[in-house]
């Protein structure tokens, strides 16, 4: 009868913890901040689009502009962007590049996130100007 | 006693499904979601809350019908290396007889990320997986240890070539370790697993947008094959496990994961079961306390 209670009382403990656990990871989420990842691009992956103006990349993290960036290269490899990224300096999540007149043909944006507390992310993807 | 070894030997078979460590993997491009029968390739801060039922025959041959709760954390000590600990709570009720249950023994874990390639997507670990034998309780908990030796490979597609670009989301993840139990009267194992993953999340940012909407661009199907040999003894040469198709929903800081268990051959069982996931990154949720590594 002893071990029997004990038991029930491990299992409710067990099972507490777990509870109250999962809630502070719950409650902790809203205010996490760390690895920053896409949330909306422009233009978008495999897009055949206009020559855009600018790639502009919005995260769910604000960013660490100074180790953060943005390119875009051609076919052959060679980066179009003269104009140096810029994150907003607002709320430090939207990355952009202004790009030249780009002529028709498949291009590679390639980018680097680092977040506020320093992890990183990185991507890449293509979209073709028509 | 032949209760006793059939009890340990059937909770040494849902331990092996259960993996001890979780992480979050990234390699590139890739994320390698943490699976939830086949412990992905990565380390990391993870917390791993997990429900599983399935019915399958015990040694007696009768089918025991058994619930498990599991609970697993793993701790970074440096950036490539993390150590784990986890227990289950197990139900089994068998018709006519008593259900049996409790907590299973305590496993403890270290794994070690060997090589990451991100231009190919590509990592390695090697771990080794250990049950302390009579941590756990007599009705459920084995009297022996086991030590499980073990691989974690993963490779994503993202580097096929344009023509293949459909094909770019998928990765595929697999692990093999050699179970040894302190008791030699207890049969080794051989335990091996693979999954393959379609990861939505990759579809849209990396290959093409189809402009799929949360949550449904978040979401990762996968199907895990979750198997073990066994090695020696009578029963050398046996092989059970599950074929687990399933969705996994990831975001950032917490994903969650469902999957059916379908016996993969008569041994295995004859009816499907079920898995379901919460899982916590705590890189992500506590970046700046437990979730970073010790050094």
């Amino acid at each position: 009868m002893h071990n029997a209670s004990f038991h029930y009382s491990a299992v409710r403990a067990f099972f507490r913890l777990c509870a109250v656990v999962s809630a502070l990871c719950l409650a902790s989420i809203g205010q996490a901040w760390a690895h920053a990842h896409p949330e909306s691009q422009s233009p978008v992956a495999g897009a055949v689009v206009s020559a855009p103006q600018e790639v502009r990349i919005t995260y769910d993290d604000a960013l660490e502009p100074a180790f953060s960036s943005l390119s875009v290269s051609d076919a052959s490899g060679k980066q179009v962007n003269s104009a140096k990224s810029e994150v907003d300096a607002s709320t430090h999540k939207t990355m952009r590049v202004a790009l030249p007149v780009l002529p028709a043909g498949e291009y590679q944006v390639k980018w680097v996130a680092v977040a506020d507390d320093g992890h990183r992310t990185q991507g890449s993807y293509k979209f073709t100007v028509k | 006693m032949r209760n006793a070894l059939t009890r340990a030997a059937f909770g040494l078979a849902i331990a092996s499904l259960t993996p001890l460590g979780h992480a979050h993997a990234v390699a590139g491009n890739r994320i390698f979601p943490s699976t939830l029968a086949v412990d992905d390739p990565g380390v990391g801060d993870e917390l791993d809350f997990q429900f599983s039922h399935i019915r399958a025959p015990n040694d007696d041959g009768d089918t025991a019908s058994v619930n498990t709760w599991s609970a697993n954390y793993a701790k970074t000590i440096t950036p490539n290396l993390a150590v784990s600990v986890g227990t289950n709570y197990s139900t089994e009720r068998v018709p006519g007889n008593p259900a049996v249950k409790g907590f299973d023994n305590l496993g403890l874990g270290i794994k070690y990320l060997v090589y990451v390639n991100p231009v190919h997507e590509f990592m390695f670990s090697v771990g080794i997986d250990s049950d302390i034998g009579g941590s756990g309780s007599k009705a459920v908990g084995s009297s022996f240890s086991t030590y499980t030796p073990t691989i974690f490979a993963g490779k994503g597609f993202g580097d096929l070539p344009d023509a293949w670009g459909w094909l770019r989301p998928l990765a595929i993840t697999g692990t093999i370790g050699q179970q040894y139990a302190s008791d030699s009267s207890v049969p080794n194992q051989l335990n091996w697993g693979m999954t393959l993953q379609y990861s939505l999340p990759y579809l849209q940012s990396f290959v093409k947008n189809v402009g799929l909407s949360k949550p449904f661009s978040n979401l990762i199907p996968v199907v895990e094959l979750a198997m073990s040999t066994c090695t020696s003894g009578s029963c050398s040469g046996s092989t059970t496990g599950t074929i687990n198709p399933g969705i996994i929903w990831e975001s950032r800081t917490a994903q969650i994961g469902l999957e059916a268990q379908i016996p993969a051959n008569r041994a295995s069982g004859n009816s499907i079961g079920v898995r379901l996931q919460t899982h916590f990154f705590f890189d992500d949720i506590f970046p700046q306390s437990i979730g970073k590594p010790i050094f």
